[in-house]
């Protein structure tokens, strides 16, 4: 063994050469696997942490022209408002060959009463706010179009903090050109908005105007006010009044907005990780398919009523919206107003299902901003099938596909093979789909970038590795067959003439591979860390993009045991490979006899 | 006394196509303290005899002895490095060990590269007519008679009963290659060794005790010059 060694260290200069050649060999060799195995692991790593979602919104396809009085100017004000010839449904989109992960939904909102527990509505519309249903009496007769001061008598729905009660505002019938004028101290009934566009003509001290605005509309067109005389409750117009005010408050306070989802992750808000769940769960695949009665609410609602994981809640769905975003129909605190509350008749919506549901998770949601895919402060997050298709009535409003009611999931870099699907539909160019992967097509196009230089630097290893190996091979075993033959011709056995060769070799290989392998892992990480820093953030918010949160930072590091394993697993490899074929070699060299080949005269 | 003998020993090898028989049905016998020559042109067979005698292949027919002991019974990797000792043409010494360490590598082999070994070293050097400052030198530096010098040496060194020599002259001058014999006849004659020696030379085969020539893997001759008690044995 000890001639071994010194027969090969005595070719000083081969014996470097061969270190070196190997050692750099191996380095890119590791590099090669390391930077390989660590894209990969990235890529395990953080595909589950990218979804992609597909939001659909359909385009108007014509103008609505409306015609309104303006009572400032005298005349009527032309306004044209983009509308709908046909709403599409999503199952067009469902029928495309295309793999989706979850079908594009048509998500509705519920209003369930929640008649246990406090909602959010702690904010009063009132003075100061946008709307109200009051009872007031005129301080002096008016003139048609002409604003009025008046006091309001009584508050239904919408007073504040201070009360509206006692305060004298002005009122205008702003929007009919022919109205009744109103006579002083005579009480009447209205639904009020504020007057956005009335500042300037308005006194300093009231600088607000109010606008009675229709409140029946299917049942009574006309009637945006009416005076409140003796046994008026009592007359049919007074009970749609009554249905309004009890609907109208059952609603801002008792009422919760529900969300039926096949996945939360088609909820933007959780999607784009503004919302996360904070205790317990989410709801799993199985509970969404079967229907669980089960929901996930939110932090602020689950802190009001001493809400826990487990709980059971009641909900009484008693419409449903398939048009607006919850957003635009709830105040800022929470709890909603709509006028639309009663059936085209004036009759109130009885519920259409009632279900315990027992609270899987708490989310907590950090609003980004005021946008329409907002989460509400006391929204409820079911599964969609918890609410059989058919018992599902009260429709209030129908619209087409929203970007904030309608989305669907599809694998992660399936986006160009959905648009090649898409374009093939005849409505394709009613829809618009906005996809947000939180990146992932950057990020994959990043690893795919990493990955072919780690399969390039593997490569190139490889091929330097197999040729330092071949070299060193032909070298150390094809051109020793004679010093092999002298060992046997000396008495040798096989198995000593195999250590004889191997020592050697194999300490040559084992030192340089090790000496490579340290500099490729070092190199690993100095070029993961590099990637890294270079690395920007990948988008958590959508693609049309609002803010970047982040928090959710995602980028490429080193993993020490992975680059650690891979750099053992490469010069493992490498030595084991070298030692095979050096066996391999060695065997065909006692293959032959020593005394045919050492007894060759040598020219 | 170490005695080898050959019986009736045939060596065959085939090919897809035919049978070629490289030795038929060889007798002979060497004996410790004989100068044998096996003389024969080019592809009689005496190289292949030189092998199975050595131990590193096995005859197709036939057996070789030693001391009665059938080679096929004995570890022949501890015969060749405790009883044999194989000279060749191209003297094939280890080119990146010195001399001292070609020499001493029979000695690590069997174990006896101990006490004063270095010594025991120059006096083998000196016996084939090398001087020590041949020691540190690498074999590549020496000429090709102080080269098979060389590995006279490290026969000497392995202390051998039985040297196998093939054409160990052959590379040699007259001048070296009369040296190379002498110190063959003084191993055989003076240490008691069996020296048999492979040869195509008619000069060496002359200086023979006992003398096979072969043709065409047959022995077709043996002559016993062997003196014994003061008498020459007569030819065979």
């Amino acid at each position: 063994m000890k001639n071994s060694v010194k027969q090969l260290f005595r070719k000083k200069w081969m014996s470097i050469l061969f270190f070196c050649i190997i050692m750099f060999g191996t380095v890119f060799f590791a590099l090669g696997c390391s930077l390989w195995m660590s894209v990969q692991d990235s890529i395990n790593r953080m595909k589950d942490s990218f979804t992609t979602i597909g939001t659909v919104t359909q385009k108007p396809d014509n103008m609505v022209t409306e015609r309104t009085w303006n009572a400032e100017l005298q005349k009527y004000k032309i306004t044209e408002r983009a509308g709908y010839t046909q709403i599409l449904n999503e199952e067009l989109l469902n029928s495309l060959d295309v793999t989706y992960i979850n079908k594009v939904e048509h998500r509705p909102f519920y209003g369930a009463v929640s008649p246990d527990f406090i909602t959010g509505t702690l904010a009063r519309d009132g003075v100061g706010s946008t709307s109200s249903l009051v009872e007031f009496s005129p301080l002096e007769n008016s003139l048609p179009n002409f604003p009025v001061k008046v006091e309001i008598k009584k508050v239904y729905w919408g007073d504040g903090e201070p009360s509206m009660v006692g305060k004298e505002i002005w009122f205008c019938d702003y929007y009919r050109e022919k109205t009744e004028p109103l006579e002083a101290g005579k009480t009447y009934i209205a639904f009020l908005e504020m007057n956005i566009y009335a500042d300037t003509r308005i006194e300093e001290e009231y600088p607000l105007e109010y606008v009675p605005v229709a409140a029946f509309t299917d049942k009574k067109p006309s009637m945006h006010w009416q005076e409140v005389s003796a046994g008026f409750w009592n007359t049919e117009d007074g009970a749609l009044w009554q249905n309004l005010i009890d609907e109208l408050n059952k609603l801002t306070f008792e009422t919760v907005p529900v969300t039926p989802t096949e996945n939360i992750e088609l909820l933007s808000p959780f999607h784009d990780g503004q919302a996360s769940i904070v205790e317990g769960e989410a709801i799993s695949g199985d509970e969404y398919e079967d229907g669980s009665k089960v929901c996930l609410v939110s932090q602020t609602f689950a802190k009001l009523n001493n809400l826990k994981v487990g709980d059971k809640i009641k909900l009484q769905m008693f419409f449903t919206d398939y048009e607006y975003s919850k957003v635009s129909m709830s105040s800022g605190g929470g709890g909603m107003s709509r006028l639309d509350i009663l059936t085209p008749e004036g009759q109130k919506y009885d519920v259409f299902f009632e279900s315990d549901y027992v609270i899987k998770g708490i989310y907590l949601y950090h609003s980004p901003g005021w946008n329409l895919y907002e989460l509400v402060p006391d929204e409820i997050i079911i599964p969609s099938a918890s609410v059989p298709e058919e018992k599902v009535r009260n429709v209030i409003a129908e619209g087409p596909m929203q970007g904030y009611n309608a989305s669907f999931q599809i694998e992660n870099g399936g986006i160009n093979d959905f648009y090649k699907e898409f374009s093939k539909l005849p409505e394709s160019s009613l829809l618009e789909i906005t996809f947000n992967d939180k990146g992932y097509e950057r990020f994959s196009s990043q690893m795919n970038n990493m990955q072919t230089i780690a399969i390039l630097i593997f490569l190139v290893g490889f091929v330097s590795v197999i040729a330092s190996s071949a070299f060193l091979l032909y070298s150390a075993i094809i051109r020793q067959r004679k010093r092999t033959a002298i060992e046997r011709a000396l008495g040798m056995s096989r198995r000593e003439c195999r250590v004889s060769l191997l020592t050697g070799i194999m300490l040559l290989t084992i030192a340089a591979a090790c000496a490579g392998g340290t500099i490729g892992g070092i190199a690993t990480e100095k070029m993961l860390n590099a990637a890294s820093l270079e690395e920007d953030y990948f988008s958590s918010m959508y693609s049309k993009g609002i803010a970047v949160n982040k928090d959710e930072e995602m980028s490429i590091t080193a993993n020490q045991n992975i680059v650690k394993n891979s750099i053992v697993f490469a010069v493992s490899a490498e030595v084991l490979g070298i030692f095979a074929m050096s066996l391999f070699l060695i065997g065909r060299n006692l293959k032959i006899n020593p005394i045919q080949l050492l007894g060759v005269k040598e020219e | 006394m170490n005695k080898l003998r050959i019986e009736n020993v045939s060596y065959r090898y085939s090919n897809h196509y035919q049978t070629t028989y490289a030795l038929r049905e060889v007798n002979a016998q060497f004996q410790s303290g004989q100068f044998c020559v096996i003389e024969g042109k080019s592809g009689s067979g005496k190289t292949t005899m030189l092998s199975l005698l050595a131990g590193l292949d096995l005859p197709s027919e036939g057996t070789i002895y030693l001391d009665e002991k059938s080679y096929r019974e004995l570890d022949r990797d501890k015969l060749r490095r405790n009883q044999l000792s194989i000279i060749f043409q191209n003297y094939n010494l280890f080119p990146m060990l010195t001399v001292q360490e070609n020499i001493a590598y029979p000695l690590g082999l069997t174990g006896r590269k101990k006490g004063n070994w270095k010594q025991r070293i120059n006096e083998i050097l000196e016996s084939v007519g090398l001087n020590e400052t041949m020691q540190k030198k690498f074999p590549g530096m020496l000429s090709g008679g102080e080269q098979q010098r060389v590995a006279i040496a490290r026969t000497i060194a392995s202390e051998a009963p039985i040297i196998l020599a093939d054409e160990p002259t052959g590379n040699l001058d007259t001048a070296n290659s009369g040296r190379i014999v002498e110190n063959l006849k003084k191993l055989s004659h003076e240490d008691g060794r069996c020296v048999i020696l492979v040869t195509h030379d008619p000069d060496i085969a002359r200086q023979a005790d006992v003398l096979y020539r072969m043709s065409d893997g047959r022995i077709v001759e043996k002559q016993n010059l062997f003196v014994q008690d003061g008498k020459e044995t007569v030819k065979e």
